[in-house]
Order: C-alpha cells, then sequence, then structure tokens
C-alpha cells in the first residue's frame, strides 16, 4: 500500500510533540530532584542515606517498561483508583527513573570536586550555601555536561517507550502507520525525526561546553 | 597583645594521638615560623585552629574570642610501673629468666591519665568571627578554577563581608599590584604558574585582612625555581608586620624571616626560640638529630 505522506507527517508531527511533552517534563522533574537524591545519597546520616539507596537501586536495577506499567497500573490494582491519567503516569515513572541517574551523575560530579575548594571556600568564611551555589555547583556543571549529554540523547529515544502504556507518542504513531500500509516508510520517517531531535541536543551540548571550555 | 594562644591542646585520630599538650601564643605583628619532621603533627594543629579539626581537649583563643574553652580539667598521676628491661612477651619465660639474674626489672615513671577533661567549643557566631580573623595559604592553592584571578580574590570581601563590587576590586587590584601580577587580573587560574597561583591564594587570604595568617608548606608544592617568590612574598608581610604562622620546610627562610621558631616532633614541642638559637644552637637532641638530617640533604 501506498504511503501517504499527506495524512502520516501531521500526525507524526503532532505524536512528536507528545514525545518532546515527555522529554521535557522529565527533564523538570529528574533535573532538580536529582540534584536532592545526590545530596540524600552523599549525606553523613544513614537514616538519609539507606533509603535513598534502596531508592537509587531499585530505579536503576528494573526495567523502565516495568516501572511505566507498575505507574499505570499500581493506582488501580493497588488502591483501586481509576481513571489516573496515561501521560501522568507516564510522566511520573520517566521522572523518577531519570532522577537516579541524574543523581548518580551529579554524586560523581560532586565527589569528583577537591576537598581543597570545600576547606578554601570555609577558610574565607562563605557559608554552606554559598559555597555549594558559588563555588562547587558551577564546577560540577561543568564537569558532568558529557555524560548528562549521554543521558538526554537516550531519553530522546526512551520516550518510545511510553507506547506500551498506551500513550500516542512518534513511535506508537509509527509502528501503526507502519502495519497500516505495511510498510517500513513510517519506522524510516521515525528514525528521522529521532535523529533530527537528537542532532539537536547533541548540538545544545557541544555549545555548553565549548561555553565552559574558558577554564580547567 | 596577643593574637593567638593555644594551651595543653590534644588532639587523636582514633588511637593515634596526634597533639600531645600543645601549648604556645603568637604575638601581634609576630612572625613564628613551625618547622618538625613529617607526621609530627604540624598541619593538624593548622587545621585544628582552623576548625577544620576539632581538639580533643585544650584551649584557643584568637583576637581574644575564645574559639574553644577547658570545662573540666584534665587530670594525670604518674605511676610506677615496672618493666623488663629486655621485653619479653612471654611472661613466664621472663620470670624464669629473671630469677637467674639473666634480665633485670626496673621501675619508670608512667602518666596515667585519670580523667581526659573536657573542652567546649563556642557558639556558631564566635566561631564564624573567629574565622574571618583567620587567614590560610594551602600548600597547593585551592584557588577556584571557575572564577577569573580577579574574581577569586573579590568574591568573599563581597559575598562574606558585604564589600561593594568596586571597593573589593580596588583592594584586590592593590594587592595584585603588590604580588607583582596585576597584568594577570583576568586570566583564569589554569593559564598562571604554581608560583603565581599560590601569589593569588595569598592575595585572596588578604583580601579580608586577616588578624593573622597560616601558611601550610607554602612552597611545598612548587617546582624550585618557584619557590623563591612566595618567600619574598611572605618577606614583605613580615615587613609590614603582619602576625604569621608558616609551616615550612625552608630552614634558611625559617631562620631568616621568623621571629621564632617552633620545632615539634611527635606531637610535642619539643622546642621553641629565636631562630639563631633553635636553628643555631639546638638545645634537644630531637632537634639537633632533625637539623642533622636537613643540613645533609
Ligand atoms: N584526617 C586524618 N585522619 C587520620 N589520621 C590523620 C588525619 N590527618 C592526619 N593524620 C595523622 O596525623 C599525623 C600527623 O599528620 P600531619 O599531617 O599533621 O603531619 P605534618 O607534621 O603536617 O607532616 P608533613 O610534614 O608530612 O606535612 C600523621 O600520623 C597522620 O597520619
Ligand atoms: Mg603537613
Amino acid at each position: 500500500m501506498k504511503v501517504d505522506f499527506g495524512t502520516l507527517l501531521p500526525a507524526m508531527l503532532q505524536a512528536s510533540l507528545t514525545s518532546l511533552a515527555i522529554f521535557f517534563l522529565t527533564l523538570i522533574i529528574a533535573l532538580p530532584l536529582g540534584l536532592v537524591i545526590a545530596a540524600g545519597r552523599l549525606s553523613k546520616h544513614k537514616v538519609i542515606r539507606w533509603p535513598v539507596q534502596v531508592y537509587l537501586l531499585i530505579m536503576r536495577g528494573t526495567p523502565l517498561m516495568l516501572q511505566l506499567f507498575f505507574f499505570f497500573f499500581g493506582p488501580f490494582y493497588i488502591f483501586g483508583i481509576k481513571g489516573v491519567s496515561r501521560l501522568a503516569m507516564c510522566i511520573l515513572a520517566f521522572g523518577l527513573n531519570y532522577t537516579a541517574y541524574f543523581a548518580e551523575i551529579y554524586r560523581g560530579g560532586m565527589e569528583s570536586i577537591p576537598v581543597g575548594q570545600h576547606e578554601a571556600a570555609a577558610a574565607l568564611g562563605f557559608t554552606r550555601e554559598q559555597t555549594f551555589f558559588k563555588i562547587i555547583l558551577p564546577q560540577v556543571v561543568k564537569r558532568i555536561v558529557p555524560p548528562m549529554g549521554n543521558e538526554f540523547m537516550t531519553l530522546v529515544k526512551d520516550t518510545a517507550l511510553a507506547r506500551v502504556i498506551a500513550v500516542v507518542e512518534l513511535f506508537d504513531v509509527a509502528a501503526k502507520a507502519a502495519s497500516g500500509y505495511v510498510s517500513t516508510v513510517p519506522f524510516i520517517v521515525a528514525a528521522v525525526f529521532y535523529l533530527v531531535m537528537n542532532a539537536i541536543v547533541g548540538q545544545a551540548f557541544l555549545f555548553t561546553e565549548r561555553k565552559l571550555d574558558y577554564y580547567r | 597583645m596577643e593574637i593567638l594562644s593555644a594551651t595543653h591542646v590534644f588532639k587523636a585520630f582514633e588511637k593515634n594521638e596526634v597533639l600531645k599538650d600543645i601549648s604556645f601564643s603568637v604575638a601581634q605583628g609576630e612572625v613564628v615560623a613551625i618547622i618538625g619532621p613529617s607526621g609530627s603533627g604540624k598541619t593538624t594543629l593548622l587545621r585544628c585552629i582552623n576548625q577544620f579539626e576539632t581538639v580533643d581537649y585544650g584551649e584557643i583563643t584568637v583576637c581574644g574570642d575564645k574559639m574553644v574553652t577547658i570545662e573540666e580539667k584534665r587530670e594525670t598521676e604518674w605511676i610506677q610501673t615496672e618493666i623488663e628491661v629486655e621485653m619479653l612477651s612471654d611472661t613466664s619465660a621472663a620470670e624464669e629468666l629473671l630469677e637467674e639474674g639473666a634480665v633485670t626489672k626496673e621501675t619508670q615513671l608512667v602518666e596515667r591519665v585519670i580523667n581526659p577533661g573536657r573542652s567546649v567549643y563556642a557558639d556558631k557566631e564566635t566561631l564564624r568571627k573567629i574565622r574571618l580573623n583567620i587567614g590560610l595559604v594551602f600548600q597547593n592553592f585551592n584557588l577556584f578554577p571557575h572564577f577569573s584571578v580577579l574574581r577569586n580574590i573579590t568574591e568573599a570581601p563581597v559575598a562574606v563581608l558585604g564589600k561593594s563590587k568596586q571597593e573589593a576590586e580596588a583592594i584586590a587590584m592593590e594587592l595584585l599590584q603588590k604580588m607583582g601580577l596585576a597584568a594577570k587580573a583576568n586570566e583564569y587560574p589554569y593559564q598562571l604558574s604554581g608560583g603565581q597561583q599560590q601569589r593569588v591564594s595569598i592575595a585572596r587570604a588578604m583580601a579580608l585582612s586577616p588578624a593573622i595568617l597560616f601558611f601550610d608548606e607554602p612552597t611545598s608544592a612548587l617546582d624550585p625555581e618557584l619557590t623563591g617568590e612566595i618567600l619574598k612574598v611572605i618577606r614583605s608581610l613580615a615587613e609590614e608586620h603582619m602576625t604569621m604562622v608558616i609551616v615550612t620546610h625552608e630552614m634558611a627562610f625559617a631562620r631568616d624571616v621568623a621571629d621564632r621558631v617552633i620545632f615539634m616532633s611527635d606531637g610535642v614541642i619539643v622546642e621553641e626560640g629565636p631562630p639563631e638559637q633553635v636553628l643555631g644552637d639546638p638545645q634537644e637532641e630531637r632537634t639537633k638529630q632533625f637539623l642533622l638530617r636537613y643540613t645533609e640533604n
């Protein structure tokens, strides 16, 4: 069957918006929350560190697909709550999952900052908050840009998983079109869409890396 | 006037007693050099005074503010114990040998702690005030790599002391001028040599106008040909009567710049006095041994 680009392309563009929504909303949750979790992971107190470690283990140790199912069916199976929004649960699952990965990247970044930086700041009378936001965090950001770039690209591709709980995103539309037209063309079109998105992400990170290149 | 006084300071890491009853003081305008073998506790002493470590016992006062005070006095007693002249782990064998007269027992005075005493730290406010009176220059500079040279120096006066940016920059430029680094104000630390970085870090500490400045081996991380420029800066600070405590392995420099030299070994102050005396005519055996090893190298 001949692929009708006139209907396929608008549908895929529309679905891409959903993919982008998952992408950006996940980042809005996971970027700040990851910082909090990283702080918990680095806490001196066992009562904080321990639950955080369990959280990290679960989120990084089980498939994201499983987590999506869990968050989608959990409210009904466990609490009998019906009618939860697919997209909301999808974003919650993605957000909590990526929080774990970001937290570990932040932690690695923080641990790579020499103690001397903390001590020099303390000796100069900076408060803990000033030390973190003025001295430590900017240096952490520079160090985590490359691993973060990887995570962002993975996230773009991972949004395709949302279709397992019937969120209509780019890959879902492509897969349905492919079986409808009995053609691989929709897959190729979707691939191009993902490539374009990741090319932009890649460029953004390259730009950021260059911008932070003024010091070593 | 006394800027710093430390009395009966004790500090242990687990079972390792690093500072054992350290007492010394520094008067205004005085330059004190601390020398001693590796592991003698020099850095630990500086870290205790700079609040990076807490003391187990003792009193530290900076510019009249009590950082830590003795609340409960430490009590010890001297007891006589018998020790084998030849140490033997097998006691029954030792008894036998003793009967035969092969070994002899001797008595020795041993200090036993009855009460380790207790010291309490001041409240946060006071500790912070003390911190601002103290400047510290690190062995490996610890400049902030993401700040320009100028910002390294101005950030604390602005953020901590609440100075205006203009005022802080004026002070910073004056200090950089003195360090011969005015042309480097807008460069980043990685663009400077070690000696230049260390000079910036001295300027950074000076920008807060501390009452006393501590140096922990300020030249140890530098190539030998770069140590001279740092020593010159410290000498010029001494000429301006900056109160300073300098941990150093540069004996010639200590002799030249210090008003007083403290020799530490195994966590105690073995000997202190004017440099000519401690370095030129040491009274204690341990000081002599240390200096001898030094002149050999
Ligand atoms: N944070 C720490 N934890 C455990 N032990 C420590 C710590 N810091 C220092 N020590 C121990 O304390 C002792 C004194 O160390 P310190 O660094 O004060 O010596 P130092 O006189 O500065 O030596 P150097 O001339 O090598 O710098 C050493 O035995 C060291 O192993
Ligand atoms: Mg040391």
